[in-house]
């Protein structure tokens, strides 16, 4: 995934240098997510680079379904034409870290070193950009799936009192399918 | 061509979206090991406690030191049997095979080994041909059963077939540990006692068996069991006090027993061996808490969290002098403190996975840590003569402590995990 984004950190800034036809713009949103087990509130921020219809960059924000995480990911958008107000999809994908990667539902003394790792992050929407007068920006929205992973791993010491105690590993392995609503600034 | 309002088609588009919400429908999982037990008839068992090759250690349990052997635990398996004439090349001996084996204790050229609820002694004269000599039974009742789980009792329990295991679990309980670890057990290591004392072998301070001149004191869950040894051959009970609160360790010092226990600690005296009589107790917050004494003080380490409960971590100095009055003199804030012992002025404390601390405890009311071996998950240490075992997650480590800033490791015994 870092190298992933590296290489296309590098290419983004690479063909900025070079053509003047990228252009830097920052898409960030706020929104809500809704699924099986939660409601719960997004915020995401994609810096990247457009060329003509399309649209690429790096996101990331807070998604805080079920339990708080970190995404970081790639996204890419499709615009319908070139115009200021236009309807577009985007893909995003990477990966999300929990905030605090000690486990978070647990009942004291049940658990030990429980931890998270990151996993898949990725989304899809359809949205319609409406261009601001005056060059400000756009206004931008978007609706569609997005989901998120975690898993987490940690080990039971009851009722062993009296270490070394013998070793029990448990696997949750979270998949979160939510619908996404999301409303931004483009500049 | 007409110019389409962009809403006329997004609100129906976004409507469809979220009306299909009720079809997203989070998927959680629980991935966790069935452990299903493989039982061997007792009899067969019975004839198979005895010494075979020497085997990898995968886990050190509690550690026994008799004269230049190190017997140690392997968690549920047995015991294995180190030459440790050279500390800095200790060497693989023989490895006896003792179903649901934890704690052990040598006395003369027996050992003492529990095997789930009974006791059982091995004449180790020559360790490379020990044989079982007795079966000393229902001694740790309480290992009858694992967390709910009935064994069948007319046969034993010698290995786990484990198996990885995935169910679906609902998004409102996930994350919440539903109970049961079927195959957690108890365990514990030893500590220095008093060296002016008959000292048949040295044991840690979590460990639940030890001997005091020709007894044998054991301590299961509820009470204090005694056993006379003077025939070592044959262990005799001979008395059994229940105690008040769940017990964890035994620690002897002088004429008297430091019974560690998840509330407190209690002091017996054993002046008549066969009859321990309690002198006192001392109580405190809920937790682990092996204890060690010189006999003026006792320290007690308390450890919170997981099935320890409460949440203290920390160093209870106790002042011991007046044996009937137990008195709390200090309290130092510690990580997570597991075993500790105790040579002279040196008191080592094995503090999760800060390691093993090292404290000058000349002055007791201002303990000093005077150095710290890192990078270990000790459990417990045995101080003794200036070479210092410890047990850890990483394996079995002897350090050189004659200069205590300067401490030297001599030898790692390392563990294969699981």
């Amino acid at each position: 995934m870092r190298i992933a984004i590296t290489i296309l950190a590098l290419l983004l800034v690479t063909a900025a240098a070079g053509q003047s036809k990228f252009i830097f713009h920052s898409q960030n949103y706020i929104g809500a997510l809704g699924g099986e087990n939660d409601a719960a509130f997004q915020f995401q921020s994609i810096n990247g680079f457009q060329k003509q219809t399309w649209f690429g960059g790096i996101g990331t924000g807070l998604d805080y379904y079920y339990n708080r995480t970190v995404p970081l990911f790639l996204s890419f958008s499709k615009y319908l034409n070139t115009r200021a107000s236009t309807p577009y999809v985007s893909l995003d994908g990477g990966t999300n870290f929990t905030w605090d990667n000690s486990t978070g539902n647990s009942i004291n003394g049940y658990r030990d070193d429980g931890h998270f790792t990151p996993s898949l992050y990725y989304g899809v929407h359809i949205g319609y950009k409406s261009g601001l007068k005056s060059n400000k920006g756009s206004v931008i929205i978007a609706a569609g799936f997005s989901a998120k992973r975690m898993k987490e791993k940690f080990g039971t010491d009851l009722p062993c009192t009296n270490p070394p105690c013998p070793d029990h590993d448990e696997v949750i392995d979270y998949k979160f399918n939510r619908f996404s609503f999301k409303l931004g600034w483009l500049f | 061509m007409k110019k389409l309002n962009p809403l006329s088609w997004l609100l129906p588009v976004f409507a469809l979206i979220v009306l299909s919400t009720g079809c997203m429908k989070d998927n959680i999982t629980k991935t966790y090991q069935i452990m299903t037990p493989v039982y061997a008839d007792k009899a067969e068992v019975f004839a198979n406690i005895k010494s075979g090759p020497a085997q990898t250690m995968t886990k050190a349990g509690k550690i026994f030191i008799r004269g230049n052997y190190l017997f140690i635990n392997e968690l549920d398996k047995g015991v294995h049997i180190y030459d440790n004439a050279n500390p800095t090349n200790p060497r693989a001996v023989a490895f006896i095979r003792i179903p649901g084996n934890i704690e052990v204790a040598v006395s003369g050229h027996y050992l003492y080994a529990d095997m789930y609820t009974d006791m059982v002694t091995i004449d180790i004269a020559d360790p490379l041909q020990a044989k079982l000599v007795d079966t000393s039974f229902a001694v740790f009742p309480e290992r009858a059963y694992e967390n709910g789980f009935a064994p069948d009792n007319s046969k034993i329990i010698v290995d786990w077939i484990i198996k990885d295991t995935t169910i679906t679990i609902d998004g409102s309980t996930a994350g919440i540990y539903p109970g049961g670890c079927p195959n957690c057990s108890y365990y514990a290591v030893p500590a220095a006692q008093d060296k002016a004392n008959y000292v048949p072998g040295i044991a840690g301070s979590m460990a639940r068996f030890v001997i005091v001149n020709k007894y044998l004191y054991a301590v299961n869950n509820a009470s204090l069991l005694v056993y006379d040894i003077n025939n070592e051959a044959n262990p005799v009970r001979k008395s059994q006090q229940f105690l008040r609160w769940p017990i964890e360790t035994i620690y002897p010092f002088r004429n008297n027993l430091f019974i560690g226990s998840t509330s407190g600690m209690f002091i017996f005296n054993i002046d008549n061996p066969v009859e321990p009589e309690e002198v006192s107790s001392f109580s405190h917050a809920s937790a682990c808490d092996p204890v060690v004494s010189d006999g003026d003080y006792a320290f007690v380490t308390l450890r919170s969290g997981g099935a320890c409960a409460g949440n203290s971590n920390q160093l209870d100095v106790v002042d011991v002098s007046t044996l009937v009055h137990p008195e709390l003199i200090k309290i130092y804030p510690m990580t997570g403190p597991n075993g500790l012992g105790k040579d002279g002025n040196l008191l080592f404390i094995c503090d999760g996975t800060d390691g093993v601390k090292v404290y000058d405890a000349e002055n007791v009311y201002d303990l000093k840590m005077i150095n710290r071996i890192r990078d270990i998950d000790a459990y417990d240490v045995i101080p003794w003569a200036n070479r210092l075992l410890v047990s850890a997650s990483e394996g079995i480590m002897q350090y050189d402590y004659s200069d205590p800033l300067n401490i030297q490791l001599l030898s790692t015994i390392r563990t294969s995990g699981k």
